[in-house]
Parts: structure tokens; sequence; C-alpha cells
């Protein structure tokens, strides 16, 4: 009998370590998601309001986050993978992940080619973040929800040590939205921004290394184990936007046309400016790119529930790449325009799949 | 009727025939076949010469059988016969007793003597190992400067013994099994019985005993045959050649894994931090083994990133120089005629080139060797313009960061990680570097050690005492490892 309790409680926390990894990469990916739509999507209609216009996004990933502990228990308990009721919602969910995916990726070829690599093309910058997100992917996801757990102090303390230098010597006269383009384009730039809540929906799923007898075997956390670290991770998102804010004056904004300029600090003009201005690019290419990796394995693993031809080994993850990578060379070829265009309908299917996904 | 092949009969000179037809004899002339009248049978030892200890055979076995009345023995059953001699004539300590033709040879020709009696089914398995072997030295690659200086051995027995020394508990347990396909390998699994991981023994006993390649004579090839990712770049258990260090592992709740024929240890599984950790760090106070564990990690990092973020500023980033140092290397650089790629691909190899050189060079040429190696071509390198001196000195100073590794299986696999972040910062710069990092990480992360995360206790998180990276004092270490079967705290 003390075995037996020995053994559940040591699955008990092996369970739970792996949550815990899985929370915070969906935290990592649903920060980089809030920064990369906000600069994008937000920064265009709010200017320096943008951090404010990000803030629902934040609070709906909080929502899908909550939703976790009744998705876990519904796999847990499922005695048939193959219901077709329970297809549909993980169809749409694949979808969401992976437009948020294409969308992280995009993100980080812009930044990369406007700041570490001028001299090369997006397209070559694009491959890289691709086939960067593939690696990290490739174990199939329990390698790159790790890393996010042991990165979960160090890329959030970077980044704020290296942008609260250059933020704190800054006017806040930018801040406040009266002052920018006003409350109607705020409100309509926050509406937008809601679709940076979706990488919170790989919550959804359990973790792939986890058998079904060790779910089963452990009841779920509380929504707020989950909520949490999501939380800081879309704060932390609103906190980098806060400081482009800072940084980057009203006219500056109004001029940068390039999604990746506008995510780049650009005050950093004292001596080393050039290594912290490095040093801060890495980081956010780090988060960028465990955010990415963190989607597409989930992105995955969600086309594999709901197409059980693709559950062999690699062939879902294959798929995924081949549409991240068909959407990335149509980014190349058109420009961004048509993922800003896309990206906020990405609300649709995410409110779908979190509503479907867990029901008995 | 029994089948010869594969049981002995107890028909004395039927079951000699089937010896000698697999052993080969008489034309096998390390077979030793004696037949002799043991009181009022017959029987016969079997032994390979050279193997045993011949004084122990004639002394503890031939005589004292052969000095037997010639009544001894006349109202003892058939089946009984060895037994009687066991209790009445041999002094031997018997190991076991042995049924089958196939298990009896794997004992002779790992040196034991077998009795055969005429009328009995089984024979004596005893052991009289008396072949040659190494002593117990120095560690040859786990060098320190506190701490004992005994090494394993090329005999199995010796490093059980080895290890039995340090670890005097009840719960040391001993299993032997054999590895491989047609040649086995007798290795020998160690652990502390409650506080190693029942299902973790089992789980390395069952890919031992599966193990089908034909033949498996280091520890390195076990390792290769019981590991989970035979693709990745960093091995997955840990080597060491020092018993101390060994009876460390066994007191974490790992497995202890001894091969015949090969003088170090596995301990399975295992962290990639263990990997990283010297008997030194635990001998010395707290502060200088933390110190020492921090300019270990400075050196990896440095034998890792430098030569690749050396190309990567020099291509793609140089604004991150000041303009006095940029103008030097762009001086120095441009009287160089090769791609800066290809020089510093050069340079790396060549540094590997003399240590490789130098470990396989006799006695004290190869002491010598990397200093006129390294003093000669690399000044003339630099006098004739071939190289720049900045290259060489990021490429002398990576090398001396890789020596820094105490694995040198890892110590390999980052030179090959160094590599490829070497292409990696010349074909992207930095970014480039970055997501070949990260993409290894998580590969890292992913892997298994035995069923253990190899990046466990730091990700995913597993309950520990303070002395993964850190060396904290003893006093606070007060955990197991993870992977221990019986971790109060874990």
């Amino acid at each position: 009998m003390p075995d037996t309790t020995k053994t559940d409680d040591v699955t008990a926390r092996r369970v739970r370590a792996s949550l815990r990894a899985r929370a915070c990469a969906a935290a990592a990916a649903t920060g980089a998601m809030v920064f990369a739509a906000g600069a994008g999507l937000l920064m265009p209609l709010a200017l320096n309001a943008a951090w404010l216009a990000a803030l629902p996004g934040a609070a709906l990933s909080l929502l899908f986050a909550a939703r976790a502990p009744q998705a876990l228990r519904a796999h847990a308990q499922q005695a048939e993978e193959k219901r077709p009721a329970g297809r549909i919602p993980a169809a749409l969910l694949a979808l969401t992940l992976l437009g948020g995916c294409v969308l992280l990726l995009a993100a980080l070829a812009s930044l990369a080619q406007q700041s570490l690599l001028p001299q090369a093309q997006t397209s070559f910058a694009m491959v890289c973040s691709l086939l960067g997100a593939l690696l990290c992917a490739l174990s199939g996801g329990a390698g790159v929800c790790r890393l996010a757990f042991a990165l979960r102090y160090v890329l959030p303390l970077l980044l704020l040590a290296l942008t609260a230098g250059p933020a704190v010597t800054q006017q806040g006269a930018g801040l406040f939205p009266l002052l920018g383009m006003g409350p109607g384009p705020l409100l309509f730039s926050a509406l937008c921004g809601l679709c940076a809540a979706s990488p919170a929906l790989m919550l959804l799923l359990p973790p792939p290394e986890l058998t079904r007898e060790q779910l089963a075997a452990c009841p779920p956390p509380k929504a707020g184990f989950f909520a949490r670290r999501v939380a800081c991770g879309a704060l932390l998102g609103a906190a980098m936007l806060l400081a482009l804010s800072l940084c980057a004056p009203y006219e500056t904004l109004r001029g940068l046309s390039v999604w990746g300029a506008r995510m780049r600090l650009t005050c950093a003009a004292a001596p080393g400016g050039g290594l912290s201005r490095t040093a801060l690019v890495l980081t956010q290419t780090a988060a960028l790119l465990v955010g990415a990796g963190a989607l597409l394995s989930a992105g995955a693993q969600a086309l594999s529930l709901a197409l059980p031809a693709l559950r062999k080994r690699h062939a879902a993850l294959a798929v995924c790449f081949g549409l991240c990578a068909l959407a990335l060379w149509g980014l190349a070829c058109l420009g961004m325009r048509p993922l800003f265009a896309a990206a906020p309908f990405l609300i649709v299917p995410a409110t779908i799949a979190a509503m479907g996904i867990g029901k008995h | 009727m029994c089948d010869d092949a594969i049981v002995l009969c107890g028909r004395l000179s039927r079951d000699l025939d089937v010896l000698r037809a697999r052993l080969g004899a008489p034309g096998n002339a390390d077979v030793l076949i004696r037949r002799f009248r043991s009181g009022a049978f017959e029987s016969a030892v079997v032994a390979i010469d050279g193997m045993v200890n011949v004084t122990t055979v004639d002394e503890n076995i031939l005589k004292p059988c052969m000095d037997l009345p010639a009544s001894a023995g006349e109202d003892v059953a058939e089946e009984e016969r060895v037994a009687f001699l066991m209790a009445h004539a041999v002094s031997v300590l018997p190991v076991k007793m042995e049924t089958r033709v196939d298990a009896l040879l794997t004992d002779v020709l790992s040196g034991q003597t077998a009795l055969l009696c005429e009328g009995c089914a089984e024979a004596a398995i005893m052991d009289t190992r008396g072949f040659d072997k190494r002593s117990v030295g120095r560690p040859e690659a786990e060098k320190v400067v506190l701490g004992p200086h005994e090494s394993f051995t090329e005999s199995i027995r010796t490093n059980i013994t080895l290890l039995r020394r340090i670890v005097q508990r009840e719960e040391l347990t001993t299993e032997f099994v054999q590895a491989g396909g047609r040649m086995k390998t007798r290795c020998a699994l160690l652990y502390l019985r409650g506080t190693a991981d029942e299902a973790m023994i089992s789980r390395i006993r069952g890919r031992l005993e599966r193990c089908d390649y034909d033949f498996a004579l280091t520890s390195g090839e076990v390792e290769q045959l019981i590991e989970e990712h035979p693709m990745a770049l960093i091995p997955q258990c840990v080597r060491t050649e020092r018993p101390d260090r060994a009876a460390s592992f066994l007191a974490e709740g790992q497995v202890v894994v001894l091969t015949e024929g090969s003088p170090a240890a596995l301990g399975a599984p295992s962290t990639i931090y263990h990997q990283m950790h010297t008997p030194d760090d635990s001998s010395m106070r707290w502060q200088y083994g933390t110190f020492l564990r921090l300019v270990r990690l400075l050196g990896v990092m440095i034998h890792l990133f430098l030569p690749g973020m050396y190309l990567a500023v020099l291509r793609f980033h140089q604004e991150l120089l000041s303009p006095m140092l940029l103008t030097s290397v762009y001086e120095t650089s441009s009287r160089v005629p090769t791609p800066a790629y290809l020089e510093a691909l050069l340079m790396t190899l060549a540094f590997d080139l003399i240590s490789e050189a130098g470990l396989r060079a006799p006695g004290e040429m190869g002491n010598a060797l990397g200093i006129v190696s390294g003093l000669i071509l690399g000044q003339s390198a630099v006098s004739a313009d071939i190289v720049s001196p900045l290259l060489l000195i990021v490429v002398a100073a990576s090398g001396l960061g890789g020596f820094c590794v105490p694995n040198y299986a890892l110590s390999v696999g980052l030179k090959l990680v160094q590599l490829i972040l070497l292409t990696a910062g010349a074909a992207g710069g930095l970014y480039l570097m970055a997501i070949v990092t990260l993409s290894l990480l998580c590969a890292a992360c992913a892997m298994n050690s035995i069923g253990s995360p190899l990046t466990a206790p730091l990700t995913p998180h597993r309950r520990h005492s303070p002395d993964f990276l850190l060396r904290l004092p003893l006093r606070f270490q007060k955990a197991r490892a993870f992977f221990a079967g019986h971790n109060e705290d874990g």
C-alpha cells in the first residue's frame, strides 16, 4: 500500500511538472503573440496606445487558459478518441494554432531582417525561422515546453533589464490614448488584438509525453495554475509594447511602415548601445521562436486529433510544416498585408474551438 | 534419451565428446579436459588453459578427488555424485550447478572450471579464475587534485571489489547479465536495493538482455546499445573510470554497469549536469567547488560560441565592434587570402588534429607534440599571412574551453556542436546561431536517459538537492537524485 501511494505521489508530481512546462510554453507563445500582434496590427491603428489596446487580448487569454482543467479531464476520461463530434473543434484548434504560428514566424523574420540581417532578403529570414520552429517542434512538443520552462525567468528578466534602461529615461507623453488617435481606433485595435489570446488554447491539449493513464490518475490543477502563467506571459508582452511606446516618439511611429522596424527599440544610443540592442533582439528572437515552436507542435497535435490518418510519427507535423511554408511563401510574395487582414479573424475559430474542446 | 547438444546426459564419455566438439578439441590447444578416477566412479574437469589458476585446480580439485579411497561414493546415487565430491573432496567455493551445455561453456570460457561425474547429468562450476590482469592504477582521463587516485581495471571482479570496499552496505546488489549475440559480454549491474528504482533496474536489465549486437566489448559499445537516442550528439549515460565516482552514483540511486574487459563504469540514468561534475567538486569546500563549476561552464560557452560569434560579427554585425578594433581586424584579415569561414574551419580542425595526434603519439612525444605544433605551426601560419592573429587567439581560447569538459565523450560531442555553430554564424550571423542553439536546446530537453529526462531537475522540474549546477554546502544536500526509488523528498 505505501508503495502504491508513493508511486501515485511520484506520478502526480511528474504530471504537474509536465503541465507546468506546457503552461510556460503557452505563456511564452501568448506573450510573443501579444507583442507581435501589437507591433504589427495595433500600432498602426493606436500608435502609442498599443499597449492599452493589447490588454483585452491578454484578458481573453486568461479565459481560454481557465478552460484547461475541464479539457484535460475530458481527454483523460474519453473512452474513444475518434468521436466525430470532437474532430471539428480539434481541426479549428489546429487552424488557430497554426495561424498564430505563421504570425509569429513572420514577425520573427521581419524583426531579424530589419535588425540582424539587413543585407539578407526577408525570404531567407523566413526560411531560417520556419526551419528553426520545425527543429524545435520535432521533439513532439516536450522539448520546446521544457525549454520554455527553463527560460521562464531568464527571458523576462533579460527583456525587462534591457528595455527598462532606455525606457525609464523617456517621457511618458505618448502613453495616453487621447493624445494618440482617439477612442475609436483604440477600440477597433483592441478588437483586432483579441487574436493574440489564441496561443493559450494550446493548454486545451494534454502534454504529449503523458499517457492517458497518467492523466486519469491525477486530477488536473485548478484553473489558476494555468491562468496565472498565461497572465504573466501576456502582461510581459504588453509591457514590451509599453517600452516600445515610450522609446519611439509619436511622430516616429507614424513613419515606421515595416513591422520589424516597429519591434525595435531605437533609443539606446549610449556607448555599448549596439551590444544591448543586439542582446535585446536576440532575446526577442528566442521568445518568438519558442512561441512559434510551441504553437507548431501543438497545432500538429490538434491536427492528429482531428485526422486520425495523420497519427503516424511526424505525419501531422509534416503537414503543418507544409501549410506554414505555403503561408510564409505567400507572405514573401504578397507582403504582410494579407496577414494583418486575416489575423483578427483568428478569434472566430479560436472561440469555437474553446467552446467545443472538452465537452462530453 | 536426452538432447546431447543442449543438456548434459550423464554419460561422461558422451558429454565430454559434446564439449570437445563444441570447443574444437583436440585441435584447439587451449582446451584442458582431464579424466580421472575419484573414489568409486569416474570424473572429469574441463577448463581453458591460461584462464584458470592451475595450482587451484590441481591442489583443490584434482588431488583431493584422486586421493579418495576406491570405495568412496559406492553407495551414493549416480545423480548425487557431483554433490558428494563437493561435500567430501573439493575445497573450492562452488559457484553453481549447471545442466545446460551452453551455459557450462560460457562459464568455462570465462575462466571457471567444470567438474563432471559419470552418471550425473549436472556439473559443478567452480571459480578458479587465475588469468593475468592489470593491477589497480591511477585514472588517466579523470585526474583530480584532491580525492582518491584509484581507477577501474579490465577485470569485472576487481572492479566490483573496488566498489564494495567503498560502499559497504548490505543493500549493494550485483547482478550478472550476458549482453550481446554470439560473443556474449559479461556485464554486472550494481545498485542499492531500496534506493534505486526497481522499474529503472528492470529497464536496464531488459535492454542488456535484448541487445542482439554480435560483439559488445567495451562499456562504450554497451552504452550505445542501451541508450534511447543513439543518433544524439551527447551521451545519455555518464562514464567514469573512478570507483569513488561510481560509488556516488550508487548513493544517488543510479545503476552502475560494469563490463568485463573495460576499465570504465557506466552510471545510468544520468543527467547532463552529471557529465560536467568532477570528484574534486565534492572533495573541496563548497565555495571552490561552485567557482570551479562556473569556470567550467564559462569554458564550455567559450568553446561552443566564440568561433561562431567571431565570424558572425565579422560578416554581419560589424557595428558591435569599436572602430579601432574593427580597423585592426580588417587590416589583418585583408592580408589573408582565404575566406574567413574557411580560415576558421581549417584552424579549428588543425587544433583538433593536434590534440588527437598528441593523444595517440607515444609517451613523451605526445606532450611535446602539442607545444611544438602550436608554437611552430601557429607562429608560422601568422607570419606567412595564412591566418589572422585574432582568429588564432579565438581558436586557441575556444580549444582551451573545450578541455574544461571533464567527460571525454561529451567534449567530442560539443566539438561537433561547435562546428555546427561556426557554420551557422558564417551563414546567418547571430540570428542563425540563436536559432540553431535553441533547436539544440529543445532537442536536449526532449531527450531521456533510461526513461528519465536528461535535463531534469532543471527542466522538467523535479525535487533535488542543490548540487546539480552549483555545489552548495553539504548540509543542504538532503535529497537524493530524483531518479532514486525511495526519495522521501522527491
